[in-house]
């Protein structure tokens, strides 16, 4: 469980999971301009919720459920760009943002289908 | 797989697309760094891009276009009716930066002189209230205090002014003046 910081405030922090740091790197080659958006827009909800905001409390433009407690961060920003989708998976009991995978409009039935597996995954797996 | 935690997201960016991922990351902050803002008080107030549109009598579709541009594309308008619609007002300070820090200093001082002149017109008109006045009052100490705090706390980062003789005014007057406001404040 993550410590609880002065005032109800959790240390949340992010993981990476599975092969996303090679789907990032790959996106990012074709795409850099919408990974720095969503990047600084993940960024942008790790500093909200460390400020001890709940999840619930998310109400911005880039930010949408896919239900099952999974997640989309959007791009923003970015003029021309590229309909790219972060999906993540911000488990409030363990404070940490799992981040899944990355993907554009095209693949967004197959990237939310592997999400959502990758989140039963997470949640069987033992504690690390 | 992969289980590596990261403190901050930046740290997650270096490690995975190096130190160009972070500045580029960085730079677009930078770019919507006014939008979020707005955002930040949209939120603060608990309102919802629908709710605000309402409010700013448009789409919920424009809210998002504002929301999802870059500071660079917002007109004065949208600023203007984005605030508005949270009941915030807008005011426009223009710096100078090529005039040397004294002249800025200048600027600064009259313009602040300028709002407490206007909040004394306000408790004059309102004479009649007088936990208004009061308030009034208890604000201008704060200000008086705060500043006198932090135009010490920089005056003692100078170096050491040559005297002959006694003490420079200045810090004869700040210790003066910090004493003063420490009655008034409280």
């Amino acid at each position: 469980m993550a410590k609880n910081m002065t005032c109800g405030m959790k240390a949340w922090t992010v993981k990476l999971e599975g092969a996303c740091q090679k789907e990032l790197t790959k996106y990012n080659q074709r795409y850099g301009r919408e990974v720095a958006s969503v990047m600084s827009n993940l960024q942008y909800l790790h500093k909200h919720l460390l400020s001890g905001n709940r999840l619930g409390s998310c109400n911005f433009g880039f930010w949408g459920s896919e239900r099952d407690r999974l997640y989309r961060i959007g791009q923003t920003g970015v003029r021309g760009a590229k309909e790219t989708r972060l999906y993540v998976f911000p488990d409030e009991a363990t404070s940490i943002i799992h981040v899944l995978c990355i993907g554009d409009k095209n693949t967004q039935p197959r990237d939310i289908k592997r999400a959502k597996e990758m989140i039963r995954w997470i949640e069987t797996s033992p504690d690390d | 797989m992969n289980t590596k935690r990261y403190d901050t997201v930046e740290a997650m960016v270096l490690d995975t697309l190096g130190t160009d991922g972070v500045d580029a990351m960085n730079q677009h902050s930078e770019a919507v760094k006014f939008i979020r803002g707005l955002v930040s008080f949209r939120n603060e107030k608990k309102i919802t891009q629908r709710q605000l549109a309402k409010t700013m009598a448009c789409s919920p579709s424009k809210v998002c276009r504002i929301e999802a541009g870059r500071d660079a594309d917002l007109t004065l308008g949208d600023i203007e009716t984005y605030a508005c619609a949270l009941g915030l007002s807008v005011h426009l300070a223009l710096d100078d930066e090529s005039l040397p820090a004294a002249a800025r200093i200048k600027h600064h001082v009259f313009l602040i002189k300028d709002l407490l002149d206007s909040l004394a017109e306000i408790a004059t008109k309102q004479n009649d209230d007088p936990g208004l006045v009061n308030k009034i009052h208890q604000f201008y100490g704060e200000v008086l205090f705060n500043f006198s705090m932090r135009f010490g706390d920089s005056y003692h980062k100078l170096p050491p002014a040559i005297t002959v003789g006694t003490k420079p005014a200045i810090a004869t007057a700040l210790s003066k003046r910090a004493t003063e406001c420490l009655v008034v404040g409280t």
